[in-house]
Formats: C-alpha cells, structure tokens, sequence
C-alpha cells in the first residue's frame, strides 16, 4: 500500500502538499491496530485457560476415569475367579519364563492365552486400548520391591493410567502349566519362579499387579 | 498512532483549503479516502468476525453441557458395582439375583435397593434420564451382546439377548434414542455369574 495522491492540478499552487499527505491509509491503520487489539486479547484470553481445543493432546479425564475404573473391574473380576493368580503362576521352569511368551520372557502383542487374558482381550483389546502389566514383588533383599513385565506393549503415553491389585501368594500355592491346569510343583518348589520366597513362614510373597492403560 | 496529529495539520491546512473555495479540489483532497475506509473497516470486521466464531470453540470444554452428569455416571456405576450390587469387600463381583432383579418391577428384600423405577433404585431425580445395561461376550464372537438372564435352568444363568430361555433382560430405564445424541457414559467391568461384564451407565 503505497500512498498515493491525486494527480496534482498544475493551478494548484498554493495547496500545500502535505494535505493530500496527511490522510494517507488512516482508516486502514486504524482497521489493522483494532484486528490486533481484538486478537490479543482473544490470546490473553487463550492463555488464561489450561485446557482449550487447541491443546496438543486429545485426553480426556472423563475417558481416563473410565479407562481407570475398567482396569480395577477387570483385576478384581479375575482375582475373584482365581484367574488372576493362575495366570501370574503360570511359570514354565524349562525356559525360566511365563507358558506361551516368545523370547523376551512376556506377552508383548498378544494378550496372554488364559482366562485373565480374554478378559483383557474383551475390555481394552478390541477397544484399541494398550496396556502394560508389571509385577512388582519383594526381592530377598531388602532392596525394596522389584518387577517384572507380564505384558508389554510398549511405552505408556503421558495420559496412562494405572490400576493394581494385591495377590497373595501362598508356599504350597500350586504352578499352573499353558493350559491353567495345577501341577504338582508348588511355587515354593520352584527355584527359577521370578519372586523369591519373602518369607519363612506360610505367605510366599505378596505380589502386586499394576495394569498401565493407555489409549494409542 | 499519529492520527491525531494528522487531523490536527490537517485542520490547521483546512483554512488554506478553504481559502481556495473550490468544491472539485476538496473532493480530490481527500485522496482514496474511500477505499481507505472500506479497507480499514473490512480488516476489523473480518477479525471482529473471527473472533466471534473463535470465542464459542474456547469456550466449549467449560459450557455446562455435560457438566453434572459426568459425575453422576461416575457415582452411580461406582455406586451399582461396589455397592448395590456387591459389597465392599468384594467389589466388582456382582450378586446374581439382585442383577437380574434390578430390572424388574419387584425387589427382593436382601438387595440394597428399593423403590420401582430403576432411576428411583440408582438415586437419580426423574428429570435426569438414566439408562443401565449389562453387555457381555459369553460364546468368545468377538462382540459384546446385551446379556439377559435365562431363568429355565435351576438358579437361573446367564445368557446373550435371543438365546432359548431368555428371561428378563439386563437392561433398564430410559431409552437412550430420546437423548437426541448427547450422552454421558460411564463404564465398569465386573464380575457376574462367573463373567466379567461391561455394566454401562448412561445419562443425558
């Protein structure tokens, strides 16, 4: 926009040049400086807020409390049944790992091929919800707890929520084989069991199931 | 800006324009004064427009929409799963006939509930719309079907919507097709006859 004039009239003499100056784009500054004080302050406005739709993430509370609540439901619903504590007994001595895990020792695509794992199938599998379970048990040492993966299916995003549940695992609890049959090998029996006996008494170890649900 | 010192030459020349006393002059003086102003005004209004179509959408996530019944579908699916239908020191393992009664008129003594209505039995207000059912996957299709509790067999059992011996269905209240689309749901897993179930709330 550079300003113009209208073609000087030669009898114009006396007209000083700065008039048709002056004018100039006076409406249009005007126009931009009220567009910007308007969009400041819609930004001032944006800033006030923590959550707006222009937020990177797409979480949601609402969905995370539900996601929470599903995974409470779904460990008591298998620690009721006993499913829960048959698929953390699930222990093939051979290999040192869980029954049906490939090489790094736990599921990572796939749910696990038992109970507890068709109850996960059902609530977050088929709703395109990933989860990790660990389990955190007290080692021999009194190093505080350690764990172990059961599922894996990658690294949580920062909107994961979790849920755990206490099982307690008895000396003459039995080990279960891939097909959720007891053996006779109790867990006590076990020298390659992940968890180690935390003490001399009845109680094996209390492990501590925690499920990490995150939608992808 | 300068716009007022611009207004203040302009109406100190304004005496020597006027000195000159010719109306085609003035007119020129003013240079695209005209187009200045369309400009200028259509530059504010092209914002003042946006900013009215922006305010609504920042505003979105606080409008009141949804507002009460969000934890109202928390309240009373924490309220069906941990303690109507169970107790608390089993939560998530639901009673069996006190499910499948939840639905039906009549209700047993020995549940924790009473009244008709199943908004009456969740303690929702009439003017709330609450609707409850049960989906689960009982023969592994992949797919979650309203459940319905068959009453043919002794003790009654579980069983999918259709199946031979269906009797009263778990599901109750209003009908969600009335909400015209805007619900809030809220969603538990628990245990009931042996399988875990999808207990959903709705309300609108």
């Amino acid at each position: 926009m550079t300003p113009r004039r209208p073609p000087s009239d030669p009898g114009d003499q006396e007209r000083p040049d700065a008039v048709t100056r002056t004018r100039g784009q006076a409406h249009t500054l005007e126009g931009v400086v009220s567009s910007l004080i308007l969009l400041s302050a819609v930004v001032f406005a944006l800033e006030m807020t923590a959550v707006t739709p222009l937020s990177a993430s797409t979480s949601s509370q609402h969905i995370e409390n539900q996601q929470e609540s599903t995974a409470r439901g779904v460990l008591a619903a298998a620690a009721e049944t006993g499913a829960l504590e048959r698929a953390v007994l699930s222990w093939n001595a051979t290999s040192e790992q869980f029954y049906n895990t490939s090489d790094p020792g736990y599921f990572t695509t796939d749910p696990p091929p038992n109970r507890f794992g068709t109850m996960l199938n059902r609530s977050f599998d088929r709703n395109g919800v990933a989860y990790n379970i660990y389990l955190h048990y007290r080692d021999d040492d009194d190093a505080g707890p350690d764990s172990q993966r059961l599922v894996y299916q990658g690294h949580p995003s920062d909107n994961a929520v979790q849920a755990t549940w206490s099982l307690t695992l008895f000396e003459n609890d039995p080990l279960y084989d891939h097909e959720e049959t007891p053996t006779a090998t109790t867990v006590s029996d076990e020298p390659t069991y992940f968890a180690p006996a935390a003490s001399d008494g009845a109680v094996y170890n209390v492990v501590r199931v925690e499920v990490v649900v995150w939608r992808i | 800006m300068s716009a007022s010192g611009d207004s203040s030459r302009s109406a100190t020349h304004g005496a020597d324009v006027r000195r000159v006393e010719c109306s085609e002059w003035r007119h020129r003086e003013r240079g695209q004064t005209t187009l200045d102003f369309a400009l200028g005004m259509s530059i504010f209004l092209l914002s003042l427009v946006f900013v009215v179509a922006f305010v609504p959408g920042m505003l979105e996530p606080f409008s009141g929409g949804a507002q009460s019944e969000t934890p109202a579908v928390n309240r009373v699916a924490d309220d069906l799963t941990q303690r109507t239908l169970s107790n608390a020191s089993a939560p998530y393992a639901l009673d069996e006939t006190c499910t499948a009664e939840l639905f039906t008129p009549g209700a047993p003594v020995e549940c924790r509930y009473d009244g008709t209505t199943l908004a009456d039995r969740v303690g929702v207000l009439e003017r709330s719309p609450v609707n409850v059912t049960i989906r689960g996957d009982l023969d592994d299709s992949g797919a979650d079907s309203v459940l319905c509790w068959d009453i043919s067999v002794v003790g009654g059992q579980l069983a999918e919507r259709g199946a031979s011996g269906c009797g009263p269905l778990l599901s109750g209240g209003s009908n969600p097709a009335g909400s015209g689309g805007r619900t809030v749901s809220a969603r538990r897993v628990a245990l009931l006859d042996g399988q875990d179930v999808t207990v959903e709330v709705v309300m609108w």
